[in-house]
């Protein structure tokens, strides 16, 4: 139980007045000559245990009507706490709002016209009513940076939209709590109250890859032994009619664009949709067939007399939720891509050449590309082992900060060097009994992806006897010792792929290709299918880097980090879509995140549609019963006792 | 000394004496007179009221015997008819320092009235009013006479007492009762804080010698309602120990020792054929005398 108005409770001090004025009264006594001194003694020493009871049960009774009168002023406000009133706990410092903002969140609450936002925001509110005088603070998983709130009711203000309201980005949790947790370490905060609202999505989540920093968060809040309060408000959505637009991937040929399209839907008597096509803002109307729960359809969108680059939109009717009912493109982006291979070691420049003539159509190849010689423009795919002058790699940088795409391999020698857009480890030999090998990767999504008939890449298969570890960027696949085996980075517009290994003998049977030629085809595919980065989802890093672009479907202050749509930039068109991951319905249960978080300061709730999970209610009409009831103890037992007797009696 | 008697004059009550001064107040047992009166005597004498026959001995005055029987039977008997003679009333007033309690008037200066009030009709009537003044070591005693000026004695004695000492009532009352030798009536008035057996021997006492016993039991409001808001410390009037106490918490038990300890008087006092009367010092003196002269007057 807290209070709302606290310097109230020194009324408190009243609850001793009873008595003090009993013993004052005491003191202050009249005096008076008495006659029959007899009947006064003997009445004193027969005046019953019970009447002496009574005199200070009055007075108690009389205390505790003064008390809940002290405590009904302080407007006392119910609390989730297990004990009635708890004195000990300090006021947290900070009360904190860890919001999960991704597209997900936008669904209704159960039984509620309020999306999951809004309801999360309102759980806050009410969550932060038990601290008046705490410090607010709320970081949420788009910008994952800590806004300080001067009071609760800016989280409601039209300003800080772009921080509080919906988006079409995808969300990080771990992330963003290991954010909030080093901020209050910065901070050197002793006490604080976290709050994680979430729908708890799976993707959001995705406990295998974030295993070691969940239990990192675990200990972290452990070892504070308290004065950290992690609590889980877990919100579930509304279960209405939905459809669900996802892009699997897309063509052109010609003046034709073939995009693949998987629809969902959760309606089992859906068997048609109306499909609106909008190319460059010119709607047109196709029926597709629908089959529940999912249809694969490629509808084929002529593209004749469209300029040469533009933009589709492609809708799905309007349903409960509409976030995920749209899917934007862009075309003619497409060239023939540049690929130059720059490796000093042979064999490694042999298998990589070998692997890009799998592609004569799509790949025009340089062998013996020098970057100090050739120009470089944001279409070409660098592939460099072994490279030395600065004025390389600062054209190597300038080259990836424009959008340019490297592949990186470690160097030969065992030396030190490390670059601007890649550090590496020191080089790491391993007898041939037993070899490094690779334990953990992305088997759903990804250049490391099953194939479609679900076989695994054979990365296990793979056979390392020397690695030099890159540091940079996010690891794709992991040894079985947790180091990385190929890292990626985006750096500026571009991206660097950074393997540990070469395809030298020496070093592995990456050469091999079994797992190599694979991973370059998808890396090439990725980014010939994207070269000015077509398959771009809200809240990913180039979205969030991309500063200077404009909205072309929305309105002009739309930002691509949070908003889904066309944009453009210098004549060059971004299709940002809402993040694919954002459709998977799986959520995490309690279980499953308590496995990894296990601490005793972890607290879970299930928010609910009639009331709030932390509502602190006023309790002060409690407080005003239990006056009443104390004084109408206190009058009944200033009844005479014969009365009692007497009516016995007639009973 | 004239301004004496006019100033202790007060001392009888004279709505009361109108009241009820028209009418005789009569005792209710035969008394012992000196003289004729109205009241009844244990002898027979030579009023006009027809006691009984009785057989002539030789030796007796033949005026008292009944022709008129003698003539119809032809044997002698005497005619006896009932003697009335005058009444000994003695006030015996209670002046322990318990007295002094009450507001507006003390228990000891209503007695007064009281006293005062009956010893005027009484002597009105012809009848001899006695008065004692029971203090501790000694009483102040005033014989019981008829002429006028004992009115006078009465009023200037108790217009100087003053309640004083400690309690020994019963002790006196015997004491006193002893030297009473003829039938009278003795008016006793007191608060009675004494233990109700110790009354009821003397009350015994006093019709063992065959005295009409009347108890006025002045008590002041204060002392039967027992009503006080605050802590109060009761010092004792006659010196005991004083008590703190919150007298809501004792005042039940108060009230209940009170009321049985006036019970218990009564029922002495019914058991002894003798007469009670309660009386608070906040009422008039006519109200006080009420009932008492109203049972007297009816006989």
């Amino acid at each position: 139980m807290s209070f709302l108005q606290p310097i109230a409770l020194f009324g408190l001090i009243l609850a001793a007045t009873p008595i003090v004025i009993h013993l004052l009264n005491l003191m202050r006594h009249r005096r008076e000559s008495w006659a029959a001194m007899r009947f006064l003694l003997r009445a004193k020493e027969n005046s019953s245990r019970i009447s002496r009871v009574r005199k200070w049960l009055t007075l108690i009774f009389r205390a505790l009507a003064l008390s809940a009168l002290a405590i009904l002023m302080s407007r006392p406000i119910a609390s989730d706490d297990s004990s009635l009133i708890n004195f000990t706990k300090q006021k947290p410092e900070v009360v904190m709002l860890v919001f999960d903002r991704s597209s997900s969140m936008q669904k209704n609450f159960k039984d509620s016209s309020n999306n999951l936002i809004q309801r999360g925001l309102e759980e806050f509110e009410q969550f932060s009513k038990s601290w008046t005088d705490s410090k607010l603070v709320v970081i949420e998983t788009v910008f994952r940076e800590p806004i300080i709130l001067d009071k609760i009711e800016t989280i409601y203000d039209e300003q800080m939209q772009e921080f509080f309201g919906s988006t079409d980005s995808g969300g990080n949790l771990p992330a963003t709590l290991n954010e909030a947790l080093n901020w209050l370490d910065e901070s050197e905060i002793g006490h604080a109250e976290i709050l994680l609202v979430s729908d708890q999505q799976e993707t959001n989540w995705k406990i295998q890859e974030n295993e070691q920093l969940l239990e990192n968060i675990n200990d972290r809040i452990d070892a504070k032994e308290g004065l950290w309060t992690l609590r889980f408000l877990n919100l579930k959505p509304a279960d209405l009619n939905n459809l669900s637009l996802l892009c699997k991937s897309y063509r052109e040929e010609n003046d034709k664009f073939y995009p693949t399209l998987l629809i969902s839907g959760n309606q089992k008597d859906t068997k048609s949709l109306t499909i609106k096509i909008n190319i460059n803002g010119n709607l047109s109307i196709m029926k597709c067939p629908f089959a529940y729960p999912l249809t694969t359809w490629t509808p084929l969108i002529s593209l004749a007399d469209q300029p040469t680059t533009g933009w589709i939109k492609i809708s799905l009717p309007e349903d409960s939720f509409s976030h995920d009912n749209e899917y934007f493109f862009t075309y003619g982006n497409q060239k023939m891509m540049k690929v130059g291979i720059h490796c000093k070691d042979e064999q490694t420049k042999k298998f990589i050449s070998a692997i890009c003539n799998l592609r004569p159509k799509k790949i025009y190849l340089d062998k013996d590309f020098s970057v100090q010689k050739n120009e470089l423009n944001e279409n070409d795919f660098l592939i460099l082992q072994g490279f030395s002058t600065p004025e390389e790699e600062i054209k190597i940088f300038e080259f990836i900060n424009n959008g340019g795409i490297a592949l990186l391999f470690p160097e030969l020698e065992d030396n030190d060097k490390s670059y601007s857009f890649q550090k590496w480890g020191d080089t790491e030999t391993i007898s041939e009994n037993v070899l490094f090998e690779i334990s953990e990767w992305n088997r759903n999504e990804g250049i490391f992806a099953n194939t479609a008939n679900q076989r695994e890449l054979g990365l296990s298969y793979l056979k390392i006897s020397k690695r030099k570890i890159p540091t940079e960027g996010n690891t794709l696949a992991f040894y079985k010792d947790g180091k990385s085996f190929l890292k990626r980075r985006t750096l500026g517009q571009g991206i660097v792929y950074s393997f540990s290994t070469l395809p030298n003998v020496e070093w592995s049977n990456l050469g091999d290709g079994f797992v190599l030629v694979p991973v370059l085809l998808r890396i090439f595919d990725e980014c010939s299918e994207n070269p000015a980065l077509n398959f771009l989802e809200c809240g990913d890093s180039t979205s969030m880097e991309s500063s200077n672009l404009v909205s072309i479907t929305g309105n002009l202050n739309q930002k691509p980090s949070i908003k889904a749509g066309v944009y453009t930039n210098k004549k060059k068109l971004f299709a940002f879509n809402r993040k694919a991951a954002e459709s998977q319905n799986v959520i995490l249960t309690k279980k499953e995140l308590q496995k990894n978080m296990s601490s005793n300061h972890i607290l879970w709730s299930d928010a609910s549609s009639s009331s709030f999970s932390f509502e602190r209610a006023e309790i002060w009409n409690l407080f005003l019963i239990l006056m009443l009831l104390f004084l109408l103890a206190e009058s009944l037992l200033g009844l005479p006792v014969d009365n009692f007797s007497f009516r016995k009696k007639r009973l | 000394m004239p301004r004496q008697e006019s100033k202790f004059l007060e001392y009888i009550d004279q709505r009361a004496i109108v009241r009820f001064g028209g009418n005789p107040m009569l005792s209710q047992f035969p008394m012992e007179g000196s003289v004729s009166g109205h009241h009844k005597s244990n002898h027979k004498g030579s009023s006009v009221e027809f006691a009984e026959y009785r057989e002539y001995t030789p030796g007796e005055d033949p005026k008292r015997m009944d022709w008129r029987v003698l003539a119809r039977t032809d044997k002698y008997f005497l005619k006896e008819f009932e003697a009335e003679t005058n009444l000994r009333s003695y006030h015996l007033l209670d002046s322990s320092a318990s007295m002094n309690f009450g507001k507006p008037k003390t228990k000891h200066e209503f007695a007064k009235k009281l006293i005062c009030t009956l010893s005027y009709a009484y002597l009105q009537q012809g009848d001899a009013v006695g008065l004692s003044l029971l203090f501790r070591n000694q009483n102040e005693e005033i014989p019981a006479r008829r002429n006028p000026s004992q009115l006078q004695d009465i009023l200037y004695t108790l217009g100087h007492a003053k309640a004083r000492g400690k309690n020994q009532l019963i002790d006196q009352l015997h004491e006193f009762t002893e030297s009473v030798k003829s039938r009278a009536q003795l008016i006793i008035y007191s608060d009675f804080l004494e233990e109700p057996k110790s009354i009821a021997d003397v009350i015994h006492h006093m019709r063992d010698r065959k005295h009409e016993v009347v108890l006025f039991h002045i008590m002041d409001r204060q002392e039967i309602e027992f009503i006080f808001d605050r802590p109060t410390r009761f010092i004792d009037l006659e010196g005991g120990a004083s008590l703190l106490t919150e007298p809501s918490i004792i005042r039940d038990e108060y009230l209940k020792q009170m009321k049985s300890h006036l019970e218990e008087i009564k029922k002495i006092c019914a058991e002894t054929q003798s007469s009670h009367y309660e009386i608070v010092t906040d009422s008039c003196v006519d109200e006080a005398l009420k009932e008492f002269s109203f049972e007297r007057i009816q006989i």
